[in-house]
């Protein structure tokens, strides 16, 4: 796909921010995040799928955020804060989807290999949708994200709840 | 405390003002929206567009996004690297290139094993229930399943995936006649990646072959337990026993001249 990314900056780069802004919480950070965000973007544009960019882009931000509060060593501001912290970190706790890099996610997303479960917990617990929402969002059935956010409620303690 | 529970989440109000949802589930947000007294949010996302753009203008952001994407792009392709990633086939493609096949490490040029694979302490011989690879080349019509010491030119392109068998973490390399390594996985030499335990998992990347001579030959080590792909360099190149606690898969596929 071609990329114009000064016009998908135009388009899209405020709702990034805004991202990026709700996961760090911190202004510097998260503009720091949006560039890395597009970046990318622009990695990857030869397999782009043009359908969603919107979605697209907020999941390559979750994903940017979730890396970088692995190093975060700040204090969780409140519960989703804490959330957000204890989802980040599973990749060093060597889970299904550990040890591996960012970038290596976001390849799985943008060849469109299954949605990463750490994206699929921060929707539900983080961004509270539904688990039908969630389901809607990373084309799975509610059952498969149920089936997720089990296997990963064993690795987060108390603080999601329900799940 | 309903109403909260209720509140349609940013992350659905960023995709509903970008015009990407089914219009049934827009219709239903945009009701939510106004019985909750909230229709407002919308317009508000217009006004800090505009907002962010004044103070993080595209000739201020873009020429930074493209700098940091030169960085990124000089990292990722160290000059050794001759594989060239192109594409992905799709998993249905490879899926029905078929499932039977039975791989022995050979030697691919002679048909007999080699000194340096007899000495590894535990090779893959029969796919199955263990660990192994399989690496398909694109066709014009879709895609063809390579077996072992398979000819293979300059030029195509192959997609590796992997069945890892309930092993936990893994790396692919391979090595040309050239003495060359290609880290697959992960892309660059470093720890071994979790892999995904059940089915046949396509590796992100394809990979265009070069003109390197003689052979291409790929190895799949496993384990439980992490491990450096430092290691599986030493077996690659020098022929070193891999440790007790690695399993190896490997798979030679015999480089033709054009």
């Amino acid at each position: 796909m071609a990329v114009d990314i000064e016009s998908f900056y135009r388009s899209h780069g405020p709702m990034v921010l805004r991202r990026c802004r709700q996961l760090l919480r911190d202004e510097a950070k998260a503009v720091d995040a949006m560039h890395d965000v597009f970046v990318e973007i622009l990695r990857r544009k030869d397999s782009l799928d043009a359908s969603s960019p919107a979605g697209l882009l907020l999941t390559t931000a979750t994903h940017v955020c979730l890396n970088r509060l692995r190093s975060e060593r700040r204090k969780p501001e409140d519960r989703d804060d804490e959330i957000l912290f204890h989802i980040a970190a599973i990749d060093s706790q060597g889970n299904a989807e550990g040890r591996t890099l960012a970038g290596r996610i976001l390849d799985r997303l943008f060849s469109g290999q299954p949605e990463s479960t750490k994206l699929i917990a921060v929707l539900h617990y983080v961004d509270r949708l539904t688990l039908e929402e969630v389901a809607s969002e990373v084309g799975l059935s509610v059952s498969g994200v149920r089936k997720r956010l089990r296997t990963l409620k064993e690795r987060l303690p108390a603080v999601t709840g329900e799940a | 405390m309903a109403k909260a529970t209720n509140k349609v989440p940013d992350w659905l109000l960023e995709r509903l003002a970008a015009g990407e949802l089914p219009q049934a589930q827009a219709a239903e947000l945009r009701e939510r929206l106004q019985a909750q007294g909230e229709a407002h949010r919308l317009a508000e996302l217009a006004g800090s567009n505009a907002k962010t753009l004044a103070a993080l203008p595209p000739g201020q952001v873009i020429p930074e996004i493209r700098r940091r994407a030169a960085l990124a792009t000089d990292r990722a392709t160290p000059a050794a690297r001759r594989l060239r990633p192109v594409w992905a086939l799709s998993a249905i493609a490879a899926c029905a290139a078929g499932l039977a096949v039975m791989l022995v490490v050979h030697d691919h040029g002679t048909g007999t094993r080699t000194t340096q694979e007899e000495e590894q302490p535990e090779v893959t011989t029969v796919k199955g229930l263990n660990p192994s690879l399989r690496i398909y080349r694109k066709t014009a019509s879709g895609s063809e399943l390579l077996r072992e010491s398979a000819s293979v030119h300059r030029g195509d392109t192959l997609q590796i995936r992997y069945v890892a068998a309930g092993k936990r973490f893994g790396s692919i390399a391979s090595i040309d006649g050239r003495g060359q390594i290609t880290f697959h996985l992960p892309e660059a030499p470093g720890q071994a990646v979790a892999l995904e335990r059940d089915g046949e998992r396509a590796l992100p990347h394809a990979y265009e072959l070069d003109d390197s001579p003689g052979f291409e030959r790929f190895l799949f080590v496993t384990s439980d337990a992490p491990f450096s792909t430092a290691e599986i360099e030493q077996t690659l190149k020098n022929g070193t026993p891999l440790p007790p606690h690695l399993a190896s898969f490997a798979m030679p596929l015999k480089k033709e001249t054009p």
